[in-house]
């Protein structure tokens, strides 16, 4: 019983990893042999981007503000204070701004897609799309994924930014940090692969998002509440999936 | 136009359609009739294409579709139009965005000569002056109406209805049946119908199929229904088939 249970579970995961391959080759060949996806997916990019930059950048100034607050009350305790900055920027612009940024967007733009996604498919609308000679892949899919693919760094680097200096208003005011210094240590520890490798995170993460959260979408049956179990399991499975994603891009970009 | 030969169709372990055959001449008007879940809708969806049989062979105009790559099936579908159930109209765009919708993504027409058809279409189906609504605006009825207006806005030589006048008034309903005669008589559209209103049947179709433990009857016409040789045929029309 218990093996049995287990056994759908595996074979379930494994089919659907196969489907979201098989996906996502399909949306790279249609970027590239579709139909023009430029409007669609500047569309895609004012609706899941720019209505993201709110909360990301909320998001970015707590985050920067909390990690600045344990970071300079314990660098003080040991007498390096003027390594405040650099250790800030760099847990920033390495970790907590690609990362926080992929919780975000997960949680806004990638329910919000497979909600639509889903809604479209329960209300026939993806058929109708379809019976019409269009490819909903094509028509659906790659402009999503794109717009995702372009705004991700974007919102990333402003988090990143809105972070660090956030970071620096609580090291000065808290822990009577010389801003000059802070970003002196910054200058002096970063290095210019953690800025882009946290950019090309978020590339990564905004593909990943927007492709699971798509297919999780298309696979909605049932109507309402298909619609919000589905919704429900692509930021599930886009979250786990940013989580390791991010650890294995950080030993790959940063472990050099 | 259309023939269906041995076709099989399964969802999971149930079985849908069974060793079904079906024969549509161009310009014909038929209607499939039978008990809700019996696999109606989903024979529409084979034509179309929008779902592939398990085995046997959709022919459309000389083509079978079954083993089709997806560009020549889409070359295929613009020979077709088809009228939803619910008319899943696509709520980001408006009324007169959704008629035009094949219009500008397929044919590539011109917004002056989209304009030109949609206006059109949207008078066909008396919905003249409501292009700029929502289908979130509008009742079930009327978007039911505009899906009809956007299944016809490219012309299509065959045409299929799920449910054209279910939950549509009756002065309304009478209207969107002549209209289906309309444009089989005045363009020679070959219509599949599929349906549970008798009035429907009745005054629209030549040809009248009855989908039952997953195969077609016989067909019968308009005016043998009643004193069909099948009782199925008759329980139906006097409403005794549970449906």
């Amino acid at each position: 019983m218990v093996f049995n249970y287990i056994g759908k579970k595996v074979i379930r995961f494994f089919v659907d990893w196969g489907k979201v391959t098989v996906l996502s080759v399909k949306v790279v060949v249609k970027i590239f042999r579709g139909r023009s996806h430029t409007r669609e997916t500047i569309n895609q990019m004012v609706t899941l981007g720019i209505d993201s930059l709110g909360i990301t950048v909320v998001t970015a100034i707590f985050t920067g503000m909390a990690f600045s607050v344990q970071v300079v009350r314990e660098f003080i305790k040991f007498g390096a204070a003027d390594m405040v900055g650099g250790v800030v920027g760099l847990a920033i612009w390495r970790e907590l701004g690609p990362l926080l940024t992929g919780v975000v967007v997960c949680g806004r733009v990638g329910a919000a897609i497979s909600a639509e996604l889903g809604t479209m498919k329960v209300k026939e609308q993806i058929e109708a799309l379809e019976s019409m000679a269009q490819d909903s892949v094509d028509f659906l899919v790659v402009p999503r994924v794109l717009a995702c693919a372009f705004m991700m760094p974007l919102l990333v680097g402003l988090a990143d930014i809105v972070g660090f200096l956030s970071g620096l208003l609580v090291a000065v005011l808290s822990g009577n940090i010389n801003p000059y210094s802070y970003f002196d240590s910054a200058e002096s520890m970063l290095r210019a692969i953690d800025i882009w490798g946290g950019l090309l995170k978020g590339i990564v993460f905004g593909i990943v998002i927007a492709l699971l959260s798509s297919y999780m979408g298309l696979k909605a049956t049932g109507g309402a509440k298909g619609v919000g179990e589905m919704t429900t399991k692509g930021v599930v499975v886009s979250l786990f999936a940013i989580f390791i994603i991010n650890y294995l891009l950080s030993i790959m970009l940063f472990q050099i | 136009m259309i023939k269906l030969s041995n076709i099989n169709k399964s969802f999971d372990e149930t079985v849908i359609l069974k060793n079904l055959d079906l024969s549509i001449g161009k310009g014909e008007i038929i209607a499939i009739i039978g008990p809700s879940g019996c696999g109606k809708s989903t024979l529409l969806r084979l034509i179309m294409g929008l779902h592939r049989p398990d085995s046997g062979s959709v022919v459309i105009d000389g083509d079978d579709i079954v083993s089709m790559r997806q560009k020549e099936l889409n070359k295929v579908r613009l020979k077709m139009g088809l009228l939803f159930q619910s008319g899943a109209l696509f709520d980001s765009l408006n009324v007169e965005e959704n008629v035009g919708f094949t219009l500008k993504e397929n044919l590539k027409l011109s917004n002056e000569e989209i304009k030109f058809i949609v206006n059109q279409k949207l008078d066909l189906v008396e919905m003249s002056g409501r292009g700029n609504d929502n289908p979130s605006d509008l009742s079930g009825g009327q978007q039911k109406r505009i899906g009809l207006a956007r299944a016809i806005a490219a012309d299509p030589q065959i045409i299929l209805y799920d449910e054209p006048t279910t939950g549509l008034d009756p002065i309304l309903s009478t209207n969107i049946e002549n209209l289906i005669v309309k444009l089989n008589k005045d363009f020679g559209m070959t219509s599949v119908i599929v349906t549970h209103q008798i009035s429907t049947i009745l005054r629209v179709a030549e040809k009248i199929y009855l989908l039952k433990d997953n195969k077609l009857l016989p067909p019968e016409t308009p005016d043998s229904i009643y004193d069909s040789s099948y009782e199925e045929y008759r329980q139906f029309i006097r409403g005794g088939l549970k449906t």
